[in-house]
């Protein structure tokens, strides 16, 4: 594994995690960035760029370094295909993708990375509005440069249009805010071997939260309410289905709305006729806003566990990234967002941090700070041009088996895919995120749990602080096994929420933490 | 059992569309003033409506820091409501002259780009995400608190939303029927030369009833806010519904404007409370797009529009 600042320099990211990572500093990296989901805001009535940024993330062990980079045989000039929305209604995403651009160029070009190559990038305006037209424009204008060694496509939309165009011209294509692998559309599920996600799926952040449900609260039924623009839109029941049946779930009322919903009654009088015991809240933080008010105002506002389960309504609410995992939505939604309130996210995503090297970047060269997702971007583009360098090439079959045998640390944690794994993502890197209220710290419950060592120092800067943190225990095995230094500094200094501990309020690696708590 | 749940889905259904009816109807006024006026659509009209609701809280919540009371914002806010309508005709509608907007459709692309730079300005300049706007009525101690209906969900702040509407019909057809500059209005509508051969100007007309929507689309987004919150991404939708309001009422109609939005919620209310189809939501436009089809093909005019008689 090499590190592009100093390529005779390698380092171990984890140890740096571990050497720089302090109190005040995770409470910049947990708070700062919003647990870094994406600010993603407006979208529009087209629908949805949305969704939380998602990011690369990185798997656990340390590959060996690479004793020094070699960028001999390289190709002298390369360009690398953008393809994102850069005005228009979806032009903050497109702004997501600049603030991470351009300041990785400068860094690669200040860290003499790929010293007498030429690396051009080519950004293509792709408008929302236009959805698969644009993107379709955009891609045959890019394949059709020889130079172009791949295309990161920064825009939910017509990646899927074009999976059978890009199987044939062979081009690598990483997708950044698509989601194909939910949808069963990713190779090798499907033969269009050039394309790769690092996305966040949404099948898999429901696959968490309702195996949570289950075995953790021991909830019985779920429901889910959706918009139905959004990405994944209509397929959102289907993902929903898929997962809880693989949690053994029972199913109790879907309900959907769309982005001008301003009325959510008929619907939350259906669900509360059927009761579901949890609550899938798929949308943007606005209408996920809507939703807990309409619930509140019946009277339907999640309490804990034991009222989740009683024989009143008052459903635990668990969202979508970018709904509740947003801290947008808190603001909006005031009284009516509830302690507890749970989304996924995965620890490679929090690109406040520190030690992500992105946010060194961005803050040196445009002097400005993440917001979430700019390391994708990024990551992808130094995948592209890795690849180039790897082969000395701009074959593109070639480039494609370099990308399957990448893995390498850039604008953040380690990420990588393989040959059999075109996600980026593995699921040791999943972890939750609950909504917490600095005034009043974690909620008081009976067991008392420990953990939110950062909500005092919110407290401090912000006394009406509130957003999501992260929630420890339920993913805690699977990330100690990802990132072991980084988990070592959480479980010992007690960040982010950790529930019932045994001692109470014991920190520390061997930290027993058991499911008492009543809130999540 | 079924009597209950039938009053309460008749009571949903009534709330729904009083509520959700009045905000399409508040966009669809603005287009039917101009309308009467210059005989062209406003394209901006959603873009504005949402522009007030960041205009108040930006000063409610940034500028005033919370110190000055919602009602005086509010106030505030449809002035400049006003002058930013003012300003959308001098640079979208001045400009192009005495033209017949039947065969020189410019201030189509005129008004669509001047609402996409003010929402531009907007984003840069104040918030491009999504904002929360205390509600009106929580300024009003005897409104602010508590529940309307038990398990219906309607809130004190929705009754300044059911109400306002109502309240500008009626002054609106006052304005039109009772003063002199409503006469002066209709007399522009029905001719623009005739008009001015009367002593009245035109120009300045338009421009007045430019101003009349600036001021409403900003009271529209005030209201909206605790319903939709203050964002971006609807404004475009809000406009097209509002206008199919505003035509299914009969452009150029007060009254029309706030029925055709009910019109709307009505459909839309029925399709959600009885679940008629699986994932109803979808549906939703589809019905709307329908009913404004059946609406034109019956009476192409609208529900309160006159028809256009032209001498030859």
């Amino acid at each position: 594994m090499t590190t592009p600042e100093n390529p005779d320099a390698p380092r171990d990211l984890e140890s740096i995690v571990a050497s720089e990572v302090d109190r005040r500093r995770f409470m910049q990296w947990a708070g700062k960035g919003g647990v870094a989901l994406g600010a993603m805001g407006a979208m529009g009535a087209i629908g949805a760029l949305d969704a939380p940024l998602a990011a690369a993330s990185a798997r656990a062990s340390a590959a060996k370094p690479k004793p020094k980079r070699d960028v001999s045989g390289m190709p002298k000039s390369v360009k690398v295909g953008v393809i994102a929305p850069f005005d228009g209604l979806g032009k903050f995403v497109g702004d997501v993708v600049t603030r991470s651009l351009d300041p990785t160029m400068k860094h690669i070009k200040d860290a003499k990375l790929y010293p007498g190559i030429d690396i051009q990038l080519v950004k293509i305006n792709a408008k929302a509005e236009e959805q698969a037209q644009a993107t379709t424009a955009a891609y045959q204008q890019l394949v059709s440069d020889p130079d172009v060694i791949g295309i990161l496509w920064c825009t939910p939309f017509g990646l899927k249009e074009a999976r059978s165009s890009i199987s044939r011209d062979g081009i690598p294509v990483i997708g950044v805010y698509n989601d194909l692998w939910s949808e069963g559309l990713l190779y090798p599920k499907v033969p269009e071997r050039s394309i790769f996600q690092m996305y966040l799926p949404d099948l898999k952040a429901m696959q968490q939260l309702l195996k949570y449900a289950k075995k953790d609260r021991g909830y019985t039924s779920a429901g889910l309410i959706y918009d139905t623009i959004t990405p994944p839109g209509m397929n959102t029941e289907k993902y929903f289905r898929r997962a809880a049946k693989e949690a053994g779930m029972p199913v109790a009322g879907v309900e959907s709305f769309n982005l001008l919903s301003a009325d959510y009654g008929s619907q939350i009088d259906r669900l509360k006729n059927a009761k579901p015991q949890c609550l899938l809240v798929w949308g943007l933080a606005e209408n996920t806003a809507g939703v807990v008010k309409a619930l509140d105002a019946i009277g339907a506002g999640y309490v804990d566990t034991p009222t989740a389960k009683g024989a009143e309504w008052h459903p635990h609410i668990m969202g979508s990234p970018g709904g509740t995992g947003e801290k947008k939505w808190a603001s909006l939604a005031g009284e009516a967002a509830k302690v507890g309130t749970l989304t996924c996210w995965y620890m490679g995503g929090f690109v406040a941090a520190p030690s992500f090297p992105i946010r060194d970047w961005m803050q040196k060269y445009s002097n400005i700070s993440p917001t979430g997702g700019e390391e994708v971007p990024a990551n992808g583009l130094y995948a592209l041009l890795e690849a180039c360098r790897t082969t000395k090439s701009k074959d593109r079959v070639k480039m494609v088996a370099a990308i399957e045998n990448f893995t390498g640390v850039f604008a953040a944690l380690k990420y990588g895919w393989t040959a059999k794994r075109h996600l980026s993502l593995t699921d040791d890197q999943l972890a939750l995120a609950s909504l917490e209220h600095a005034k009043t710290g974690p909620k008081p419950t009976d067991p008392p749990y420990g953990g939110g060592a950062e909500a005092p120092i919110y407290l401090k800067n912000d006394p009406n602080y509130y957003g999501p943190t992260i929630f420890v225990r339920p993913t805690l095995a699977a990330n100690k096994k990802a990132y072991p230094a980084t988990m070592k500094i959480i479980l010992e200094q007690g960040y982010g929420v950790q529930c019932t501990t045994h001692p109470n309020n014991s920190h520390g690696w061997n930290v027993k933490m058991t499911n008492e708590c009543k809130i999540h | 059992m079924l009597a209950t749940s039938t009053a309460h889905h008749i009571v949903q259904i009534v709330v729904y569309t009083l509520t959700i009816g009045s905000i399409y109807g508040l966009v669809a006024f603005a287009y039917s003033l101009i309308f009467s006026t210059t005989k062209i659509v406003n394209f901006a009209q959603g873009t504005l409506v949402i522009v007030g609701g960041y205009l108040a809280w930006d000063l409610y919540t940034n500028r005033f820091d919370g110190n000055v009371a919602l009602p005086l914002v509010v106030v505030l806010v449809v002035v400049l409501g006003a002058g930013l309508g003012a300003v959308f005709d001098l640079t979208t509608i001045a400009p192009l002259g005495n033209f017949d907007p039947k065969t020189n459709i410019s201030w189509l692309v005129t008004t669509f780009g001047a609402g996409v730079v003010v929402q531009e300005l907007v984003s840069k300049s104040i918030s491009d995400s999504g904002q929360k706007l205390d509600p009106l009525a929580s300024s009003l101690p005897f409104l602010g608190k508590g529940k309307l209906l038990q398990g219906v969900s309607i809130e004190p702040a929705d009754v300044f939303l059911v109400l306002l509407p109502i309240v500008i019909v009626v002054l609106l057809e006052l304005l039109q029927g009772r003063t002199k500059i409503g006469r002066a209005f209709r007399a522009v509508s029905q001719d623009r030369g005739a008009a001015s051969l009367m002593g009245i100007n035109p120009t300045t007309m338009v421009m007045l009833s430019f101003v009349i929507a600036g001021a409403i689309a900003a009271l529209a987004g005030v209201l909206v806010a605790p319903r939709l919150f203050v964002r971006f991404n609807i404004g475009l939708t809000l406009g097209v519904y509002g206008f199919i309001a505003a035509v299914i009422g009969g452009l150029g109609s007060t009254r029309g404007a706030v029925i055709g939005g009910y019109t709307i919620a009505v459909v839309e209310a029925i399709v959600g409370e009885y679940n008629l189809f699986h994932n109803g939501e979808i549906y939703k436009p589809i019905l709307v797009f329908a009913v404004f089809i059946l609406v034109l093909a019956v009476k192409p005019t609208g529900f309160f529009g006159a028809p256009v008689v032209e001498k030859v």
